[in-house]
């Protein structure tokens, strides 16, 4: 073996090696995990496609049963759901078994909304960002359904607004127990799942009429409530 | 096998070297604020952002260069210019790409540090995110934040000013609005005959009708345009009767609330001489106008009232407040260079 090979050996050893936990996310539609150029239809019977989902994922933290608390050290997490590299958040080494709650923000908050030029996740060249009236786009869902009377069959949801009475972060709290430790169990990597299913989002809305809500307001702040429910920990079928 | 030893102490000096160069960083020049005695503390946060001469020039060459629009034709400075307090004389309403028109007058570039929020709606919440408002803005650069990040990359004068600035050649939106902030905050006017008036410095020397003006200023002006500021920085309505071609209802297209129907930002007064014309609209073109419409009887919810000769001592006051070093300082020019 030459000594090329043994070095890239070594290396690659590093990279397999699981010293991290994960947060991945899936996310589904009802029992169909989703993908693109695909259509999927809702509780209320309205065929949809996606083009386009991403949120930010803010302010991790797991309670652990012995009342303590770990925090993720990246406040914020830009997630796009067709981009497979933004669906797993590397966690610190944490014993998954004693982790009893899930925090989050879905959003962002609003001290960071007021906190200027930010960068990683939160520079505002990634496209979650309004320009006319400052503030973070804490969920974009756009797609399509024929049902949307729209310039090619559109829907557009940009929700978002950091200021009270619009402030549409939503805090998002789930409990862990009995739902983890799959442990690097073929292609489900260590960590906890949190699924996102955004059936609930569409069982809620009405397409038809509401298709198009792109500013803070009281229709931002309604569909930030049905955004909530979408989530769950995903307790893996053996 | 001696050779080979002394091979390999060269080779170990050489990635010494190397690693050395790799680590060190450019140094960069610090180019703090100057605030003016007896002004109070700049609202801008310079812990984030520290001021240095490589990022206020890179600042400067992003503000000149019409890279920013979509079709290279628009500068911030096609709007903003700065022998007028960097606004748009004489255009009611600015216009930006294809000749496109807005819908309000331009602001100037003052005193920017001072600013809780910009735009005549306040519908920016900080400094650093005012560019992306024109540069987006679909009558002004129509542009994507993104786009114009990869035009900068690819810009080989750009990557070395980034790298001046932020030790670090590649462009990013973080980056670029953080240096446009460089540049912007430096914009300070603070150097007018009020001003030495004021420090009771040479060339302060007031006439009897600017003192008169001053004191007229002060009763009737100041609750709102307030010292040294000449702005109280809130939102107001000032009694405009509604444009119907623009059907403009100010800070209430943020707030969504009615009480903050019409209200608009209260606009710096200093370089009032060049900024014309005057409100967000840009409806009036001389002060004499705007002093009319605020005696009259429904403008504002206490009347004033003014002579016609103290209208011209308020008027000769105002013309106290032009500061020609900020106006003609070559820092703040276009970067002939």
């Amino acid at each position: 073996m030459s000594v090329n090979s043994q070095i890239l050996l070594f290396l690659l050893s590093f990279y397999a090696y699981p010293a991290i936990a994960q947060l991945s996310i899936l996310p589904i539609f009802g029992d169909q995990p989703i993908v693109e150029n695909t259509w999927y239809v809702s509780t209320k019977g309205d065929s949809i496609q996606f083009d386009n989902i991403r949120f930010y994922l803010s302010n991790i933290q797991f309670e652990m049963d012995d009342k303590t608390w770990i925090k993720d050290s990246v406040s914020a997490h830009l997630i796009d759901i067709f981009d497979p590299a933004t669906l797993h958040v590397a966690l610190k080494k944490i014993d998954l078994k004693r982790l009893k709650t899930i925090h989050f923000n879905l959003g962002i908050d609003s001290l960071t909304n007021v906190s200027g030029a930010l960068g990683g996740d939160l520079d505002p060249q990634k496209g979650m960002y309004w320009a006319w009236q400052s503030g973070y786009i804490n969920l974009k869902i756009e797609g399509r359904s024929p049902r949307c009377k729209t310039r090619k069959n559109i829907f557009q949801y940009h929700i978002g607004g950091y200021l009270q009475p619009f402030y549409s972060m939503r805090k998002v709290e789930l409990p862990i127990k009995n739902a983890v430790a799959h442990r690097n169990q073929g292609a489900i990597p260590q960590g906890v799942i949190l699924a996102v299913d955004f059936s609930v989002f569409f069982g809620n809305l009405s397409i038809a009429t509401q298709n198009s809500i792109m500013m803070p307001g009281k229709a931002a702040m309604q569909l930030a409530d049905y955004s909530t429910s979408m989530f769950s920990i995903h307790a893996p079928k053996n | 096998m001696r050779l080979k030893t002394k091979h390999v102490i060269y080779c170990l000096f050489g990635f010494f070297t190397l690693i050395t160069f790799a680590f060190s960083e450019l140094k960069t020049t610090p180019m703090p604020l100057v605030v003016p005695e007896g002004w109070p503390k700049p609202v801008y946060d310079f812990t984030k952002n520290p001021l240095t001469k490589e990022g206020f020039e890179l600042g400067r060459q992003l503000f000149y260069d019409p890279i920013l629009s979509r079709d290279s034709t628009i500068s911030c400075a096609s709007c903003h210019l700065q022998a007028t307090a960097f606004t748009h004389v004489d255009h009611d309403l600015s216009h930006g790409i294809e000749g496109k028109i807005g819908m309000r007058n331009s602001m100037t570039i003052m005193n920017v540090a001072w600013s809780k929020n910009f735009m005549w709606d306040g519908g920016v919440n900080h400094l650093d995110m005012q560019p992306l408002a024109p540069l987006s803005s679909s009558v002004e650069m129509d542009e994507k934040l993104e786009q114009v990040i990869q035009k900068l990359s690819k810009a080989r004068k750009y990557r070395t000013l980034f790298f001046k600035a932020f030790n670090d050649s590649l462009a990013t939106g973080q980056k670029m609005l953080l240096a446009f902030s460089q540049f912007t905050l430096h914009l300070n006017s603070y150097n007018s005959k009020y001003d030495k008036y004021i420090r009771h410095e040479a060339g302060g020397e007031f006439t009897e009708q600017e003192k008169n003006g001053l004191q007229l200023f002060r009763k009737h002006c100041a609750s709102c345009h307030t010292e040294p500021l000449f702005t109280n920085q809130n939102f107001e309505k000032n009694g405009l009767p509604i444009d119907p071609t623009l059907n403009d209802l100010g800070r209430f297209a943020i707030t969504r609330m009615p009480v903050d129907s019409f209200k608009f930002k209260v606009p710096t007064l200093r370089n009032i001489q060049f900024t014309f014309p005057y409100m967000h609209d840009g409806r009036f073109k001389k002060l004499r106008e705007v002093l009319n419409h605020y005696t009259e009887t429904n403008a504002l919810k206490a009347q004033i009232v003014l002579s016609s000769n103290e209208k011209a001592d308020i008027i000769a006051f105002l013309l106290t407040l032009t500061d020609n070093d900020f106006l003609f300082d070559k820092r703040f020019g276009f970067p002939r260079d």
